[in-house]
């Protein structure tokens, strides 16, 4: 039997708003199984980004408690988290977010030297991960602003799994690129994911929610409903697109 | 007014900057007024002195003894010489000195004269002030008049007690009030008193009585110390002739109080005010550095708000002008409470200086030396900002709203992380310095000025260690652990060859001290000190030249060489009891006082004696000096002047009739110059006899003690300033590293937000922000460290005309612990990178 990688147990998360207090997470308990490509998705203000947020310890709880694995990470402080993260987590932003005044190499770089040492096997291996995302090599030492938006979340790609997290969170990853270069993005994804890498997505795409394995729909703040498929490629695509439609279409999307 | 809008906006959105900025502009205009006014104070509070007491700017004193009626011919035949008048004064006499005797029993030398109210109105208008009324005053039985010094240095007020004690006796008086008196109310001269008429007669017999013409000399005919010492010598060669031998006279005018007294503590005030100039424009480089590192975060932050701006009309000039208006408030502002501030600080600071200078002239302050340099900085504040302000220019809207495609990076990528080692935080700090090189250069140059203006201070604050100490090498004299002064007819050779008989005694030397004429067209009075052999001696330097080595040579201080013409090799002819003799210069010193250095046959020649002298003894490494102290009296009876202090009422009766008997023989020595006497006394059938032989040292003491009589006040003030203003730029510094640690992470928001989700700590990424300061402040603490040197070396000269040996090593922990400083003052700073968030990030 498969194991959880994250739980919640009556997860909250409100928000001060004008001092109204806002409850965007309502006692939401949930479990991200090891392995799996979980897609969440909602209509805007659902929280799904909340949960992304929550669930990667990008931020805290207002109450109940993150679990990764056995280790309840709702309690840390935000460096405890930031060293949670670094060793854990890898994050792909729908804005992409490479640091501007570093080369493309040393964007990886940089994400992966707060973990591991410096060496040339990871510096080969940051090079391998772009080779394999299709970014040449005249490109290694340009800065982000000379890449195309689709190059530009490539490369967001490897700094995320340069480090071999145990999970990958994605908020919507596709969101700011056209339709080719979101397919390369997504392709990127589906590769990852079959080399065993658990990955959380936020998106509202369907065609990017195919990809995922089991999609959890949010409304208000607790989960509505889940829908699991198969894993991408394994079946019809016309009938996985149609089942998932289905069951959007039941949650009310 | 639509941009003045736009001003107002980015004040109130930037509130703790803009604090920031008006603090430091409002330090740098105080810092900058006070300078300036109190730099004119210096100069002008003993002149003005002078004329608010209508006090003669001359005055000559001849002994009693001396003296002749003929004498006052001299003055009233001399054209130059107007508003004669004779008055007499009493002081100590030469061989005696006097001291106050506190109400906890402690003793301060005090040199102190008398007059009477009469006479005092004869040299200035004794304007009297005091908290007593006239009965009060005439209750008191011993009433005194003393001089401002003694109020505002000492804590003395009207109706206080006041005793004196010269030799065994004490004179006690009740302080009636205070007066200023330009003249002969100084260390050099004594501090000259007014009391009754009564009081003055009795204190004739214990005091020399000094005859004395006062008078004011025409303008222009005294301009200087040369033409004093001129004038003065004139006048003595004239009585000279007259009397047909060489008559001791004391003269002292404007010019000499100006050399003598003025000179040190006016010197160091100047230098004071000049390094809280030198702080204040430090502030204001600072301030200017910050203000561009500002307008340039704050183009960078608000790219887009300017790109709508140009795209709805507005000129790159109308929107620079935005930032400039802001500036302008900061510098108004900043300004106005710099004006204010040191308004209402003038009379502090005046009272200050009084104190220094040990008078209470009045000193006028004078508001446009502080309006007119406000108003320069302002206007090179506006020019600052309008330059970097102009920038936006290269940013038409199509390239504002894209955030301004020029700021982005293209160029080479110096530190590739690819080649980092482990240090990631300290590469990333790097990598940061040089993608913003003219902003480092900026911060370069304020740790810098700060570094120099603290070891600086540092140096000052050890120059002036330990009551002045620091200026052991500035006396002339050597520097041992003890002073021996034996009364006449010692022989200095037997007492130095027994005190080598001593397990504790490491050396011994000794110094003859007597004083001396540089002959020339302006005469100069020096201290003459003679040493048998000067490689024997650890405390005496030269800053020109070498020491003497034989009979002719002579070493004599830099300034009087200079202001007199001479330098090392040249003939001067010197005249000491009336024998004039040639000797050449071997050397300079850089000695605090006006001396000239001799061998013992150098000195001989000009009728120096070397049967006593002042033996300087040096002791072995770990021996207690108050232990040896009481060596030396088991060894040579106590001194004379211990024991005329003394009252043993402990010990057996026969104890106590020998020190009293004791007692009595050391007053013969001491106030009537007995050498031989013998006393007999007989005690049922005991005999208890004694005499001046066995009392044969006179004096212990050290060049420390001395020191610490005649600076120790400057240097305690010296060492607090130099405290204070370390201070002040250490908070400075402070200032600065917040603002620019504030401003960086404000422009580097999204960035450090990046890095925070990918894993970096709050820590890590305050050790790179601090990674970026210190690789640039570590070069300007050392450069400001190895500058100090030469910049103490040269204050020195201009604040003393000598040079002490502050111990420079001292500059290399000092320039850690700035250093330490700055890291931790600059990773305290970046503790706002914890308020940078990953989730507003994300959600942008």
């Amino acid at each position: 039997m498969a194991s959880s990688i994250l739980r919640t147990e009556k997860l909250s998360k409100s928000f001060s708003n004008g001092g109204r207090q806002q409850h965007v997470i309502k006692n939401l308990d949930m479990e991200i199984i090891d392995g799996d490509f979980t897609v969440i998705m909602g209509a805007s203000g659902s929280g799904k980004s909340t949960l992304l947020y929550a669930l990667s310890g990008m931020d805290k709880p207002s109450l109940g408690k993150v679990f990764f694995g056995d280790t309840d990470i709702s309690g840390y402080s935000n460096d405890e988290l930031a060293v949670f993260r670094r060793g854990n987590c890898g994050f792909v932003f729908q804005s992409i977010y490479l640091l501007e005044n570093q080369t493309i190499l040393d964007n990886i770089l940089t994400g992966a030297l707060i973990v591991q040492k410096n060496s040339p096997e990871l510096v080969k291996k940051a090079k391998d991960l772009l080779g394999r995302v299709g970014i040449p090599e005249e490109m290694w030492n340009k800065y982000p602003n000379q890449l195309s938006g689709g190059e530009a979340q490539r490369v967001g790609i490897v700094r995320a799994i340069v480090n071999d997290p145990k999970i990958l969170f994605a908020d919507e990853p596709t969101g700011q690129l056209n339709s080719a270069s979101s397919n390369d993005v997504l392709d990127i994804f589906t590769d990852v994911h079959r080399n065993g890498q658990s990955i959380v997505m936020v998106t509202h795409d369907i065609k990017t929610a195919l990809r995922g394995t089991r999609v959890i729909f949010l409304r208000d703040g607790g989960i509505e409903g889940e829908y699991r498929m198969a894993d991408y490629g394994a079946d019809d695509i016309k009938e996985r697109r149609n089942g998932l439609q289905a069951f959007l279409d039941e949650m009310g999307w | 007014m639509k941009i003045l809008r736009l001003s107002l906006f980015n004040i109130k959105k930037h509130k703790k900057e803009a604090v920031t900025l008006i603090f430091l502009i409002t330090i740098s205009v105080l810092f900058m007024g006070i300078a300036i006014v109190n730099l004119k104070k210096a100069d002008t509070i003993l002149n003005n002195t002078y004329k608010e007491t209508d006090c003669k700017d001359s005055i000559y004193c001849i002994e009693e003894e001396d003296y002749r009626t003929e004498y006052k011919e001299v003055f009233e035949k001399n054209s130059d010489i107007s508003d004669l008048m004779q008055t007499e004064i009493l002081k100590p006499d030469s061989n005696a000195s006097t001291s106050i005797k506190k109400e906890d029993g402690s003793i301060f030398n005090f040199y102190i004269s008398f007059v009477t109210e009469d006479n005092e109105k004869k040299i200035s208008n004794f304007k009297k002030e005091t908290s007593l009324s006239d009965d009060e005053i005439a209750k008191l039985k011993h009433p005194i008049w003393l001089p401002h010094y003694v109020e505002m240095n000492m804590g003395y007020k009207a109706g206080d007690e006041f005793t004196i004690s010269k030799g065994s006796k004490e004179y006690s008086f009740q302080i009636a009030g205070f007066y200023e008196s330009a003249i002969l109310s100084n260390s050099s001269f004594s501090y000259k008193s007014v009391v009754s008429d009564e009081d003055y007669d009795k204190l004739a017999s214990d005091f020399d009585k000094l005859i004395c013409f006062t008078f004011n000399v025409k303008e222009g005919v005294i301009n200087d110390i040369n033409e004093s010492k001129k004038f003065n010598k004139e006048i003595n060669d004239k009585i000279n002739e007259i009397a047909g031998k060489e008559v001791v006279v004391t003269f002292g005018n404007e010019f000499d109080n100006q050399y003598y007294e003025a000179d040190m503590s006016a010197a160091v005030i100047k230098i004071v005010m000049y390094v809280i100039a030198v702080i204040s424009i430090i502030i204001f480089i600072s301030s200017v550095i910050m203000i561009r590192h500002k307008i340039t975060n704050d183009i960078d932050d608000q790219m887009e708000s300017i790109g709508v701006l140009e795209a709805l009309g507005y000129k790159s000039f109308e929107l620079s002008l935005s930032y400039v208006y802001e500036y302008l408030v900061y510098g108004v502002v900043g300004s106005v409470l710099g004006i204010i501030i040191a308004v209402l600080t003038d009379p502090l600071m005046t009272r200050l200086i009084q104190m220094f200078e040990g008078h209470k002239g009045s000193a006028e302050f004078n508001l446009l030396s502080v309006v007119i340099p406000s108003v320069l900085f302002v206007i090179f504040i506006i020019m600052i900002a309008l330059l970097r302000a102009r920038g936006i220019k290269k940013f038409p809207p199509v390239i504002a709203f894209r955030k301004g495609i020029r700021t982005h990076h293209f160029g080479k990528n110096r530190f590739p992380l690819e080649k980092a080692g482990n240090h990631i935080n300290l590469r990333m700090g790097l990598r940061s310095i040089i993608s913003n090189k003219r902003e480092n250069i900026g911060i370069f140059i304020c740790i810098l000025l700060s570094a120099l203006s603290i070891s600086f201070c540092i140096m000052v604050a050890d120059i002036f260690r330990d009551e002045g100490r620091g200026f052991r090498s500035l006396s002339g004299y050597e520097g041992g652990d003890l002073y021996l002064t034996f009364e006449n007819g010692v022989s200095a050779e037997e007492i130095i060859d027994d005190l080598y008989q001593l397990d504790e005694v490491r050396k011994c030397n000794r110094m003859l001290i007597s004083a001396v004429t540089i002959v020339g067209d302006a005469e100069r009075d020096v201290q003459s000190i003679a040493y048998k052999d000067f490689s024997e001696t650890e405390n005496v330097f030269t800053c020109k030249g070498r020491l003497p080595e034989h009979d002719n040579e002579v070493v004599i201080k830099k300034t009087i060489a200079d202001s007199m013409g001479y330098d090392v090799g040249d003939s001067i002819v010197i005249r000491g009891a009336g024998i004039e003799k040639s000797y050449i210069i071997t050397g300079l010193t850089n000695a605090l006082n006006d001396i000239a250095l001799f061998t013992d046959d150098g000195y001989k020649r000009i009728g120096g004696t070397s049967d006593t002298g002042l033996i300087n003894v040096y002791l072995k490494d770990g021996v207690d000096v108050d232990e040896f102290r009481k060596i030396i009296k088991d060894r040579y009876g106590s001194s004379t002047k211990e024991l005329v202090k003394e009252v043993d009422e402990s010990g057996s009766y026969e104890d106590r009739i020998r020190a009293k008997a004791e007692e009595q023989m050391a007053i013969l020595m001491s106030e009537y110059g007995v050498n031989n006497a013998n006393y007999s006394i007989k005690i049922g059938d005991k005999v208890i006899s004694g005499g001046t032989s066995r009392i044969r040292l006179k004096e212990i003491t050290s060049l420390d003690e001395l020191i610490e009589a005649s600076i120790g006040g400057i240097a305690r003030l010296s060492q607090i300033f130099s405290i204070v203003t370390t201070l002040v730029v250490v908070i400075i510094i402070s200032i600065i590293l917040s603002f620019l640690v504030d401003s960086t992470v404000r422009k580097e928001r999204k960035q450090l937000g990046i890095k925070k989700a990918m894993g970096y700590t709050s820590k890590d990424l305050r050790l790179q922000i601090v990674g970026r300061i210190m690789p640039i402040a570590v070069p300007a603490i050392i450069i400001g460290a190895i500058v100090t040197v030469p910049l103490t070396d040269k204050f020195q000269i201009i604040a003393f005309g000598g040079g002490a040996a502050p111990r420079y090593w001292f500059l290399i922990p000092a320039s850690i612990i700035v250093a330490l400083y700055v890291f931790i003052s600059g990773y305290l700073s970046a503790g706002k990178v914890k308020k940078v968030s990953v989730t507003e990030l994300m959600t942008e």
